[in-house]
């Protein structure tokens, strides 16, 4: 039956865990590719004859049933073919985006499953990404680390003893004891675990001296 | 051709469509019947020929009047009758694989109303039983079996369901994410404590309580 061979490609990708790519079935898509130019050449072999006949297509279609069924069949072969193609390359392709953001040793460890056009996507892939985190060309911050991105990046603290003027990379703060301020997190983060400032809690929640 | 909706890249709508339902060529194909049924003798179909068809291919078909399409023995009243009597005990899965998927491009053909009551009374009977499984259900053999009846649609419903209890519980018995000061050393946080509003609440009015001469009726 037609198209069983592409569907072999796509069922090689749907039993893979997303974590994995199965390698690139270079023979399989070669198959595929040359059953689509059978059904292309038997095609064009009837409407050949359709010409030859002088009449136009409906008329033929009435006077050749049987041609006109075969047509049809090859032309929605050549689509299946197409489509299930385009999708095996469009979920590999889906897949290598996603690898690099969830695991960098995973996407590195998947190169040899890939076809010379996937290596040179990966690498664009890549160099693109990196250039978006970069400082001067783009956000300035690995966006690859979390994949759960923090739910605010500043925090509001509170001073609980004097520490004078403190140089952060984000400014000078001068925390005096009982002031707030805001800060980001992760240059909060050293200043609470030292134990000079603390962060406050949710507006709801309330800080007291147990007594 | 792509039903309404349908995505082109849709893997799952993809293999669905390798489903076999059964049709009757009404119209002979040239140069392709051992391709189309492998029990053809000749080299060309011959017209009114029944036999299994890929579900992809019979939309084109059946629009150009080349096919007549039947509904599959899975879609009958055999089933029906199976499913009236109990339609979550029904292994749905080894008759079609994507039993709804199936039934719903099969119905933009035929367009037959007791195939969608019949789908519509399947889903309804396995629905209840589905969710609660998958709120409730422990890992084990009751639930290996209960996950070797269902089609590929329930599956997905299914983990949907398992994934959406343990993203609750994980939130319902999450513990702050807050920064903690130090426990010990020269600036721990001794003797602190976080408490929300309604604790203190309570620790206010234990204290009245306890005031003397102050009597609560």
């Amino acid at each position: 039956m037609f198209g069983k061979r592409a569907v072999e490609l796509i069922n090689e990708i749907a039993n893979c865990t997303p974590e994995n790519l199965p390698a690139y079935n270079d023979e399989l898509v070669r198959l595929v590719i040359e059953e689509v130019n059978e059904h292309y050449n038997q095609m064009s072999d009837l409407v050949r004859s359709m010409n030859r006949s002088g009449q136009d297509s409906a008329e033929w279609g009435m006077e050749h049933p049987e041609e006109a069924s075969a047509l049809v069949v090859h032309h929605a072969c050549i689509l299946r073919n197409k489509r299930l193609l385009m999708t095996y390359v469009k979920e590999r392709a889906e897949r290598i985006k996603s690898l690099k953001w969830s695991s960098r040793t995973a996407a590195m460890s998947i190169r040899p499953q890939l076809s010379a056009t996937e290596v040179e996507f990966q690498q664009a892939y890549d160099r693109l990404l990196t250039k978006y985190c970069r400082k001067g060309t783009g956000v300035g911050m690995d966006l690859t680390l979390d994949t759960t991105p923090p739910s605010d990046p500043e925090l509001s603290v509170r001073v609980r003893k004097d520490c004078g003027e403190v140089v952060l990379p984000s400014g000078t703060f001068f925390l005096k004891k009982n002031t707030c301020h805001i800060m980001p997190r992760e240059e909060a983060e050293g200043l609470i675990r030292d134990g000079y400032v603390e962060a406050l809690e949710h507006d709801n929640c309330l800080l007291r001296w147990d007594t | 051709m792509l039903s309404d909706g349908q995505d082109f890249y849709d893997v799952t709508a993809i293999l669905a469509g390798e489903t076999q339902v059964p049709a009757v060529v009404r119209k002979g194909v040239k140069g392709l019947g051992p391709a189309l049924d492998p029990s053809c003798a000749g080299r060309d179909l011959p017209a009114n020929t029944q036999l299994d068809l890929p579900m992809w291919l019979l939309p084109t078909m059946a629009a150009r009047t080349s096919a007549h399409v039947m509904l599959p023995r899975f879609y009958g009243e055999k089933m029906r009758r199976k499913l009236q009597a109990g339609a979550h005990c029904e292994d749905l899965r080894s008759r079609c694989l994507y039993f709804y998927d199936v039934a719903e491009a099969l119905n933009d053909i035929v367009h037959q109303p007791a195939l969608e009551q019949l789908t519509m009374m399947a889903f309804q009977g396995r629905y209840r039983e589905l969710l609660t499984k998958a709120h409730t259900a422990a890992e084990g053999p009751a639930l290996t079996k209960l996950k070797a009846k269902l089609t590929a649609e329930e599956t997905n419903l299914f983990a949907a369901g398992a994934a959406s209890m343990s993203a609750f519980e994980r939130y319902r018995y999450s513990t702050s994410t807050a920064i903690r000061g130090p426990r010990i050393g020269p600036n721990a946080q001794k003797g602190r404590l976080a408490l929300t509003r309604p604790a203190l609440q309570d620790i206010a009015n234990q204290a009245d309580s306890r005031r003397p001469g102050n009597v609560r009726k």
